[in-house]
This record gives C-alpha cells, sequence and structure tokens, in this order.
C-alpha cells in the first residue's frame, strides 16, 4: 500500500504546489493591494497625483483582491479535480489496465486512493487558510506586530481546543473521510454502468446518492424534531449540540464503511475496463 | 505442471457467452499464438488471466494458483492499449517497475531503451504512439516472468516495427516461462510459434498443436490454415 501511496502523492504533488505557488503569490499581492495606503510605493510619484492613475490603481487593487479570492476558490476546486481526476484515470481509463495488473490486493488500491485524498484534503484545506492568513496580515499591516496576531491567533484555537470543539473536528474529518468515499463511489459505479462518457455517469450517480441520501436525512430529521420527546427546542444547549455531532459521526461513520464495503465489492467483482 | 490452466472457462457478457466452457493447459517453455478472428474472445480470455475479468464460471490456475496478487507476481501483462501514465517520464516508468515487480532486471530495460534511442529523460507524453507501445513492451519484456500474456503486440505497428516486436520478445523472454500472443496477423508470428491455437467464436478451440507437426503433416501454413478454417461464412 505505501508504494501505491507513494505514486498517487507524487503524482497529486507534481500539480498542486503549481496551484499552490499561484495561491500565495496571488495572496501576497492581493495583501498589498488591500493594504493601507503608505504601502503603496506609487504614493509619492507624480503619476499616483494624476486623477487618471488613481483611477487605474484603484481598479488594480480591487482586482487583484478579486484575483485572490478566485486563486483560492481556484486552488481548492483544482485540488479536488486532481484527486478525483487521479481516481477516474489510474482505475477506470486505460491506466487501469497497470493499476489492476499490479501484485497487489483491491483494498491496498482504494486504501491508497482513500489516503491520498485524505491527506491533499487535508494539505488543501491548511495552505488555503494558511494563504487566506498571509493576505490578511500584509493587508492590516500586522507583520510587524507578530506577537499579537499570535495571541489574538492562540486566543481564536484556544476557544476550539475542548471537549465540544474536538468533537466537532470529529465530525468534520468523518463528514470528509464519508464524501471522498462518496465520490469514489460515484465514480467506480458509474465507470462500471457506462461504457461510455463514464465521468458524466458518474457525476449522475453523485448526485442520485446525494439527493437520495438528503431525503433520507430530511425525513429522518424532521421526524426528530416534531417529536417533543426526543427534541425540546428550549432545552437546547451544548449537551444537546454534542449529542448531535455524536449521531452524525456515527451515521458518517456508518456510512463510510458502507460506501468503503460497496466501492471494494465493485472493484473486485464487477471490473469493467473497456 | 501446466503454467496456466483454463477449466470449463466460461464468460457471459449480459446473455451472450463469449467464451463457453474453454478448457486450455499451457505449459512453460513454449511460445503459444492465440489465433482467431475479432471478436472470438481472445482478449477476454487474456484479460481473465491477468485479472482484469472475472469468469462467470470455471477456473483459471497459473502455476497451480487461482488469480490472485500472487499469480501477477509471476505474469507480465501486454495489453493492446497503451496504459502508461502520460506526465511519467521514462526513467520514472523503469522505477516503477522495479518497485512493483521483484522479477523487474532494471539492466535489461536500460540496454533495450538504449538500443532504441530512447531518452529515459524523455517524459512519456512527448513520445510517439510508436515509441510508447515500444517502451511498454519493453517493460513487460524486462521482466522474469513465468507467463507472458502479450495481446496484439503487432497491431497497428508497421512491418519494421513489427520485426523489431517479434525479435524482442523472441530475444528476451525467459526460456523456462510460457508466451502467449494473440493475434489475427498470423502471417507475421508465425515463425515465432511453437504452438498455436485457433480460437472460434464463443472462445471455444477449434484447432490446436505443434506448430510444426502440423505445418508438416497438412503441407500448409498456419496462414493458410487459418484462411481456410476461418472462411468468410463458415461460421
Amino acid at each position: 500500500m505505501g508504494k501505491l501511496l507513494k505514486y498517487d502523492f507524487k503524482y497529486v504533488l507534481k500539480y498542486w504546489w503549481v496551484a499552490l505557488a499561484v495561491l500565495f503569490v496571488s495572496a501576497v499581492i492581493g495583501g498589498i493591494s488591500e493594504g493601507k495606503e503608505e504601502l503603496y510605493w506609487l504614493q509619492d510619484a507624480d503619476l499616483y497625483s494624476s486623477l487618471e492613475a488613481n483611477e487605474i490603481l484603484s481598479e488594480l487593487r480591487s482586482l487583484s483582491v478579486v484575483f485572490f479570492y478566485l486563486a483560492l476558490i481556484g486552488f481548492i476546486s483544482f485540488s479536488v479535480i486532481i484527486i478525483i481526476m487521479r481516481y477516474y484515470k489510474n482505475l477506470y481509463t486505460d491506466e487501469g489496465y497497470l493499476t489492476f495488473t499490479l501484485p497487489v490486493k483491491e483494498n491496498d488500491i482504494l486504501l491508497s486512493k482513500f489516503f491520498n485524498a485524505l491527506i491533499w484534503a487535508v494539505f488543501t484545506g491548511i495552505a488555503a487558510f494558511l494563504c487566506f492568513m498571509v493576505e490578511r496580515l500584509i493587508y492590516n499591516g500586522i507583520i510587524s506586530d507578530i506577537d499579537g496576531f499570535w495571541d489574538s491567533f492562540s486566543l481564536f484555537f484556544g476557544e476550539f481546543l475542548n471537549v465540544h470543539g474536538l468533537l466537532a473536528a470529529l465530525t468534520v474529518f468523518s463528514q470528509l473521510c464519508f464524501n471522498i468515499i462518496l465520490v469514489y463511489v460515484a465514480i467506480t459505479v458509474g465507470s462500471i454502468i457506462a461504457t461510455k462518457h463514464k465521468l458524466w455517469a458518474s457525476v449522475g450517480v453523485y448526485f442520485a446518492t446525494n439527493i437520495v441520501l438528503t431525503i433520507v436525512f430530511t425525513i429522518l430529521f424532521n421526524v426528530v424534531t416534531f417529536n417533543e420527546a426526543i427534541w425540546s427546542p428550549e432545552s437546547f444547549g451544548l449537551e444537546s449540540l454534542d449529542t448531535l455531532l455524536i449521531v452524525c459521526f456515527v451515521i458518517d461513520a456508518v456510512l463510510f464503511v458502507g460506501g468503503y464495503i460497496l466501492n471494494l465489492r465493485f472493484m473486485k467483482k464487477r471490473l469493467n475496463l473497456a | 505442471m501446466a503454467i496456466l490452466e483454463c477449466k470449463s472457462l466460461t464468460k457471459v457478457y449480459s446473455v451472450k457467452p463469449v467464451i463457453n466452457g474453454l478448457n486450455l493447459s499451457l505449459q512453460a517453455g513454449k511460445i503459444y499464438g492465440l489465433l482467431g478472428p475479432n471478436g472470438c474472445g481472445k482478449t477476454t480470455l487474456i484479460k481473465m488471466i491477468a485479472g482484469l475479468l472475472k469468469p462467470s464460471s470455471g477456473q483459471i490456475l497459473v502455476d497451480g494458483k487461482p488469480i490472485s496478487p500472487e499469480t501477477k507476481k509471476i505474469v507480465a501483462y501486454l495489453p493492446e492499449r497503451t496504459y502508461l501514465t502520460a506526465g511519467m517520464r521514462v526513467k520514472d516508468l523503469i522505477a516503477f517497475f522495479e518497485d512493483f515487480y521483484d522479477d523487474f532486471d532494471e539492466n535489461i530495460a536500460h540496454e533495450m531503451l538504449a538500443n532504441l534511442k530512447i531518452d529515459e529523460n524523455s517524459s512519456l507524453s512527448i513520445l510517439s504512439k510508436g515509441n510508447k507501445e515500444k517502451v511498454q513492451l519493453i517493460m513487460v519484456m524486462s521482466r522474469r516472468a513465468k507467463l507472458y500474456l502479450l495481446d496484439e503486440p503487432i497491431a497497428g505497428v508497421d512491418p519494421a516495427g513489427r520485426d523489431y516486436i517479434l525479435q524482442t520478445i523472441i530475444g528476451n523472454y525467459n526460456p523456462e516461462a510460457c508466451v502467449l500472443i494473440t493475434t489475427h496477423l498470423i502471417h507475421d508470428v508465425e515463425s515465432a510459434l511453437d504452438e498455436f491455437i485457433f480460437m472460434d467464436f464463443g472462445g471455444k478451440v477449434l484447432r490446436c498443436g505443434n506448430a510444426d507437426e502440423v505445418r508438416l503433416a497438412t503441407g500448409k501454413s498456419l496462414d493458410e490454415l487459418f484462411r481456410e478454417d476461418y472462411k468468410w461464412g463458415s461460421f
């Protein structure tokens, strides 16, 4: 499994760092542009005094900020797409002829793809957050007051370092794991049922599954919230929130295990490389 | 012991059996030609042996073991299409095969690539289709496998390329191994074959035997026999 993961990791890294570099540069430029007036190097220049130049600068400033936020969205989207494409191409296109004839178990293949997605999802989240912080730091000009920044940073995360925060983090993690498997199951099923346009079939399976799950959980949620014996809005507090988080965690964990087993079964029994 | 055994092997797509109750036994140290018209089930059979498809019923044994990662360790498979990851460099591919196959001989790969003047630093995406196929063949033939499965290795290749591919196969395969080549270009591979299997639609064996013996007995080449057996409208 380690060898498979190594190649999956390297594949994503090759494209990911380029997207990260673009995001980082846009964060720096965005931060400088959006920042305080005194940060402008053109402030004292003759050019800056003219109205036209002012307008151009103002537009450039807006554009660079918009570009940063677009780059941020683009970076996250790109990371998701590259992970999905790695799974799809490596297993269900011609590359699958090599992957599925390697002397490894199907479980190792799926596990490596899952961990690859998980690692890159976490890296992407951290990188996006750090780039956002870089942009904000430059914008607020608080690089000079870095100690103050870390104090507020510690204070902010200190709030979450308790049982409730950890429970919330665990639920987010289980949600992430389930969503990775849901996408993988959709691609596997889509690639098996379709002879052509496998990706579109996968997208269809993904949305169909999501609709079914949404309907089921909406019904369940309504049953619970309309039953006062189970749910009382008046007494809703942190303990109720914890219970809700635990329920969400358990549901995600069950769906994750179910999805994983289903995916593995399809890979073992119904592989359909054209 | 046979290196490959197929017992009552059946593969059904929807309701149509592509292979129906096939029995086959291949011995080590021989080159077999699995010959038949397009759509007779040659590729389906190869895919099942390689572990890419599951049989509907029946059994496949490679070196006495059912298909598993253990059998994949000793089977070198060349599909009819290019399965290489485009962004990889040739040297990355060598490292990949080295990582996954204990029987991969890096030196053979280096030598064959040098003979073809293929730069190992080249990205696979910039290689021509012909060179990609050759790189793929080199990777497969650089393994010291017990069973080589070569699916249409010369289809879509010019005559000079065909000669090179056949020379590579004959010159590099492990003499104690078994090679199974599928093709419908009988004339080009005939000289390389020890044994032949004519496969009919439905995955049944129409005729099989030793290539030299059948040529001596009938006075005809395999290509001529193939044309007789598969004359238009005879099946």
